[in-house]
């Protein structure tokens, strides 16, 4: 079992929060009966209780997937489960008060896994973790001054493949929407001087939750967002404390009704050849569907034939944290359709092709809500490349299905 | 000569004034109709649409938040999209929902629920996007109509052609045809208005109901009620991306 006292501790408050809320409301009511006026201390807990939320999900899959004896995972050394079943309880609670706003994300999860392969073939273990997905703390100064510190999954941007202008994680999880990116802890002030304009200044504090390659070091960004009509611009310029700097960029134009085009990505300044560049769109067709093509170059991708090698002699670990792809160059083309044949099916196909080594990888994303509060998904991931391709060095396939049900 | 100089340049000018004012006065009828479909200042409400396809019923309620034409709605119910959130700033739209990991951005052509695509939602804003001709006053249950051939002033708007009927003693659209491109028509609307809100120190009719019919495919209806609108100012971090709540 893993848990960290730090965990517990938001667990307590949050549950003791929860309850103090529940007899918050039952006050209220019983007071409601009581007198007419309500007292300033009534119109307070009325307030706290107007100000609260909640999502609570629970979510149950099963995972089966085949790794690859490879360079890169000889003996599968790792460890990547043949089959996997997960019970995960996500609540999402939120608290507005006036000027302030409180938000947790504690996760619960119960997990049994079983190896097939490798380094612990016929191994099984079953573990819970128990963890703060995200938490966050949010004051308005003043209607233009916002300031919060928090563990977020801190996301922007309009490409889908992933977000090369975040100078602190650029994978933006699009090819699993059920897997949660683990957060990082930031502190950040937004201030917004008009409806076209505004300025983040963004401190990223701790690794958090996620795992990364390299070193963690701290890195600060300033993050300028202009908005006018059907057209946005972002500059992000960054620092880590290892002094290395990028400046991060996206833009989008919104050219019809039907039609989006967006570029993002970032150049390390006085390295011209080391820029990160994606440019894209999407198409809406008027049957519903809405087609995505994006390409993207990395100039410092790894572009040796064995993706083995792109590890072995540091390639990777110069890479700007958390970026999950490693090569130069990609083509993504996405088709997704919302309630297909007039059902509440929804479909996404994603394929992603590294033009260096000529793999391919391929996602179904299908979900079914089969009532207001339950939803059937399988996720399907399929690699075609070699042993020595970087979508084909770990995992021919895996198959997630499961079903997650709101409350 | 001179005499007759001057009264051609006077006829001239009553008939390029009298354009004008016709102009004037078909923009600031839909404007108005426009404003009763919540193009305003700040107005707050809550919204349910229900779709009808086949057998098949489905509902969805949002809190809606909206100033001019940006807009934050937020689904309350069902369960499931508890906490999906659209978002639409100057033009440029945004999506999220509870899972993913940002917001994405989407087309306005986008489906939401039934025939009612994410640009249904938002207030309209005819006035501006659209050159209108009128057509003959027409009757719609009972009330005398001007009718309006609009036509899209270029091609970012959801509609490239609509005929919209405004009756004339209340100053509200209360029917829409909408057409592809190639002129035919595809979808259809009525709007009700049973709200009264307060416009310049005048109490005005507000939408509150509005009917979607599918007429190319099928017969499947999405209805669109708007309760409780709160006329409140929207400072502009309601519309901030970056502080959206996830």
């Amino acid at each position: 079992m893993r848990t960290t006292h730090n965990t517990f501790s938001i667990l307590l408050m949050l549950l003791a929060t929860v309850m103090w809320l529940r007899t918050v409301v039952a006050a209220q009511e019983s007071s409601n009966k009581a007198h007419e006026e309500p007292t300033t201390l009534e119109k307070l807990r009325d307030e706290v209780r107007r100000g609260f939320s909640s999502r609570i999900s629970l979510l149950g899959f099963g995972t089966a997937a085949q790794p690859v004896d490879s360079g890169l995972n000889p003996n599968n050394i790792l460890q990547i489960p043949r089959y996997q079943l997960e019970l995960d309880l996500r609540p999402d609670l939120a608290l507005n008060f006036r000027q302030l706003e409180l938000s947790v994300k504690p996760r619960f999860e119960l997990r049994w896994q079983k190896w097939e392969d490798g380094v612990r073939q016929g191994d099984s273990t079953t573990d819970v973790p128990v963890f703060v997905q995200e938490w966050l703390a949010r004051y308005r100064l003043t209607n233009q001054l916002f300031v919060s510190y928090g563990r977020e999954n801190l996301q922007w941007g309009p490409s889908y493949l992933l977000s090369p202008s975040n100078p602190f994680n650029r994978d933006n999880g699009q090819n699993n929407p059920k897997r949660e990116v683990p957060g990082m802890d930031y502190g950040r002030g937004v201030w917004i001087p008009s409806s076209n304009w505004t300025v983040s200044f963004i401190a990223n504090t701790s690794r958090g939750r996620l795992d990364l390659i390299q070193d963690f070091e701290k890195t600060y960004a300033i993050k300028l967002d202009y908005t006018v009509e059907k057209k946005y611009f972002s500059l992000i310029p960054s620092s880590q404390e290892n002094g290395k700097s990028r400046v991060g960029f996206f833009g989008g134009w919104t050219v019809s009704d039907a039609l989006l085009l967006h570029m993002e990505g970032s150049i390390p300044p006085g390295e011209i050849g080391d820029t990160a560049i994606l440019v894209g769109g999407a198409y809406t067709l008027e049957l519903g569907p809405t087609i995505a093509v994006e390409f993207y170059h990395d100039g410092e991708g790894c572009t040796l034939e064995d993706i083995v090698l792109c590890f072995r002699l540091g390639i990777v670990n110069t890479k700007p944290p958390a970026d999950p792809l490693i090569r130069q160059n990609y083509l993504l083309m996405q088709y997704a359709h919302s309630r297909l044949w007039d059902t509440t099916f929804n479909v996404t196909l994603r394929w992603i092709r590294d033009l260096d080594d000529s793999s391919d990888r391929i996602i179904g994303i299908f979900e079914y809500d089969l009532n207001d509060h339950t939803q059937l998904f399988v996720i399907v991931n399929g690699d075609t490349g070699t042993k020595n391709a970087e979508f084909g060095s770990l995992l021919h396939y895996s198959v997630m299905a499961g079903v997650r049900y709101t409350f | 000569m001179r005499r007759w100089t001057c009264l051609f340049i006077f006829f001239a000018s009553v008939l390029l004034c009298h354009d004008l004012l016709a102009a004037s006065t078909v923009q600031d009828i839909l404007h108005q109709a426009d404003q009763a479909r919540g193009n305003l200042g700040g107005v707050t409400w809550e919204a349910a649409l229900e779709s009808v396809e086949h057998t098949h019923v489905e509902t969805m309620t949002f809190e809606v938040r909206a100033r001019g034409f940006d807009i934050l709605a937020e689904t309350l119910a069902p369960p499931k999209s508890k906490g999906n959130k659209i978002l639409m700033l100057l033009g440029n739209m945004w999506f999220y929902k509870p899972g993913l990991s940002k917001p994405v951005p989407i087309s306005r052509r986008q489906r939401l629920l039934g025939n009612a695509v994410y640009g249904d939602i938002a207030a309209t804003n005819y006035a501006g996007e659209y050159e209108a001709t009128m057509l003959e006053d027409d009757n719609v249950n009972g009330e005398v109509c001007s009718v309006f051939d609009l036509k899209s002033k270029d091609t970012k708007t959801t509609y490239d052609r609509i005929k919209y009927w405004i009756a004339k003693d209340r100053g509200v659209g209360v029917k829409a045809e909408y057409f592809t491109v190639s002129g035919k028509q595809f979808k259809s609307s009525t709007m009700e208005y049973a709200h009264t809100i307060e416009i310049d120190g005048q109490a005005r009719p507000f939408i509150s109901r509005i009917v979607i019919y599918d007429e190319l495919m099928s017969n499947d209806i999405t209805t669109l009620v708007l309760r409780r609108p709160r006329l409140q100012s929207l400072p502009d971090y309601t519309f901030d991306l970056n502080l959206l709540k996830k």
